[in-house]
């Protein structure tokens, strides 16, 4: 079976900076990956040529088979578009907007808007009293169900999130674990970079990182 | 059909964002309308008084008097000329640029106290033509063929003793005409007028026996220099009079137009760039706040059109309300502008109002260029990450 994405030597290099080192890769659909390091280990940066946000100095990004070094900026739009969904740890939502309309935004730049397929997608993540509140108006928790419904509402192959429960409390940390373990068991791929192990622990693999390099890969 | 449908949604949840995030920066939002409007406001105010400044200057010059001169063909021939030929020349001039003429024949007359030069005018024209000339004790005659009265120059009426009321007899020895004027009205020029006794054309005639003569015209006609040159040479075609415009009034209307056109331009000019200065400022800052929504706007999949666009539209929508509401109130402005520099209103010009539109529209698409253009150069994954 074709992995939804393969990592392969892959290095980074910001001026004489290595920030990735010979990181190899391979993730299958369905699996739930934590990357994991303390900060400044490289894990961002791993996850922004995961998304396609930036790009590898050294080696090769296999996404879906496709050699993600051969395409240019408008395809890598499109496949960000379609392959990929990303959650925050800061939410990034867009402040003038309703819960609804933060939703549809992602729908508006992969397509066409659809209301009752964003209403749905809120009411997946516990927040269909919600729809007509700004952001300021949710709970830290309810902002990152809100990021989370966002990252699914165009049902991508693979969940990229970067620290999704840094900035929240015991409390929303464990809804926002039961809503992982429900993407999973629908099958989602799930790539997490968290500080958390607690959080860590319910992913099938971990993978660490320390100063750039990749220490070990341990199956959970 | 479908298609349409989506696409019709699309744009609908687009101007649905646009207007929230201008009711959500409203503040600064504000400020750009504001100074847009402003900005429309001036250019309409002077592009209405740029439109109708023609007709207010050289109404105003026209203070001055006559712009145009009638004189005979050939003063060594004779010193006088056909009215008749006079009033057939009058066709010539377009209809409305013909303010006022009077005709003019000058004679010597005998009065009581000694002889005085006596001027057969059109007073209506006159009034026109020598707007300068002023009523110092009594009234002006206003009915152009008044034969019973008269108008006379301060400094005649001072050596003749004469006063408003008082009668003067006048005669042609020759064919033994003889009338009684009365003194209507004492003027006052300050010149040459000052020294003349005023009286109908047709009177001055009969008294100098000179029916259907006359010396010269002077005329008030509207146009600039090259207008009323042309004018003047098609009027001496048509009979025994070459008509002359008066160079230093009529070239010093034209001069004096120019320059307070220029003068208008380039004030327009300086407030528009002074508003797009103002919007550049404002945008900048508005752009500056929202790096972290486009970064996420890209991060989602919106390519760089699609942010230029979403920031296209919101500026679009607001310079065009603001441009449109400010070359409206122009109008208003060009009001104040009229009342205060000429003493009346300005015309309403419908051309101020697409002028004004697309001149400020122009500007502050410049104004928005750059920090639009800049937006979209943002490293995406740099400011998610929030450094």
């Amino acid at each position: 079976m074709t992995p939804v994405l393969e990592l392969k030597n892959i290095e980074k290099k910001f001026g004489d900076v290595i920030a990735l080192e010979g990181i190899n890769l391979c993730v299958h659909k369905g699996e739930w990956i934590s990357i994991m390091g303390p900060s400044g280990s490289g894990k961002t940066t791993l996850l922004n040529i995961l998304s396609l946000m930036d790009t590898p100095s050294n080696g090769e990004y296999l996404l879906g088979g496709v050699d993600a070094g051969s395409l240019d900026e408008a395809q890598k739009l499109v496949i960000r578009r379609e392959k990929v969904g990303l959650i925050f740890q800061q939410f990034h939502l867009i402040p003038y907007l309703s819960a609804l309309e933060n939703v549809m935004i992602a729908q508006y730049y992969h397509s066409s808007v659809d209301e009752e397929d964003a209403k749905a997608a809120l009411a997946k993540v516990g927040l269909a009293h919600r729809l007509t509140h700004r952001p300021s108006e949710l709970s830290g928790g309810e902002q990152q169900r809100l990021c989370i419904a966002r990252s699914l509402i165009n049902d991508p192959e693979i969940l990229l999130a970067d620290e999704p429960t840094g900035n929240l409390d015991e409390q929303n940390e464990k809804v926002i674990l039961d809503l992982f373990c429900r993407l999973r068991e629908e099958g989602k791929t799930i790539i997490l970079i968290t500080h958390n192990p607690e959080l860590g622990r319910y992913a099938d693999r971990i993978i660490n990182l320390r100063h750039g390099k990749m220490e070990e890969v341990a199956h959970a | 059909m479908v298609a349409n449908k989506k696409q019709s949604l699309r744009s609908a949840f687009l101007l649905r964002s646009v207007f929230k995030s201008l009711r959500f920066s409203y503040d600064r939002t504000l400020i750009i309308f504001i100074s847009i409007m402003l900005g429309a406001c001036v250019t309409g105010a002077f592009v209405n008084v740029y439109l109708d400044i023609d007709s207010k200057m050289r109404k105003e010059l026209k203070a001055y008097g006559a712009n145009v001169l009638f004189t005979p063909q050939s003063v060594e021939k004779s010193l006088f000329f056909d009215q008749s030929d006079y009033e057939k020349s009058l066709h010539v001039i377009p209809k409305g640029s013909l303010l006022g003429a009077s005709p003019y024949l000058f004679g010597t007359v005998r009065l009581s106290l000694g002889d005085a030069v006596m001027a057969g005018v059109d007073f209506a024209g006159m009034k026109v033509a020598k707007p300068f000339l002023e009523v110092v004790q009594g009234a002006y005659i206003n009915v152009d063929f008044d034969e019973r009265n008269a108008l006379i120059g301060v400094d005649l009426a001072k050596k003749m003793e004469l006063k408003v009321g008082s009668s003067i007899n006048l005669v042609n020895e020759q064919s033994g005409f003889s009338t009684t004027i009365r003194i209507k009205g004492i003027v006052s020029s300050g010149d040459k007028e000052d020294g003349l006794l005023f009286v109908s054309l047709p009177l001055a005639q009969k008294v100098l026996g000179k029916a259907g003569q006359i010396h010269l015209v002077e005329a008030v006609i509207l146009g600039d220099f090259d207008q009323i040159n042309a004018i003047s040479t098609e009027l001496s075609k048509v009979g025994s009079f070459s008509a002359k415009p008066l160079a230093r009034i009529s070239l010093s209307e034209g001069l004096i137009l120019d320059k307070i056109k220029f003068l208008m331009a380039l004030v327009a000019f300086t407030v528009l760039l002074i508003t797009s200065m103002c919007v550049n400022t404002t945008l900048s800052s508005i752009i500056f706040s929202r790096t972290k929504e486009i970064a996420l706007l890209r991060a989602l999949g919106a390519s760089k059109r699609n942010v230029a666009t979403l920031f296209g539209t919101e500026t679009l929508l607001m310079t065009l309300f603001a441009s449109v509401l400010g070359a409206f109130l122009g109008f208003f402005l060009s009001q104040f502008f009229g009342t205060v520099i000429f003493g009346s209103g300005i015309d309403f010009r419908f051309l101020s109002i697409p002028i004004a539109t697309i001149l400020s529209l122009l500007f502050a698409a410049v104004a928005a260029y750059f920090p639009i253009k800049r937006s979209l150069n943002l490293p995406v994954a740099t400011i998610l990450r929030g450094e």
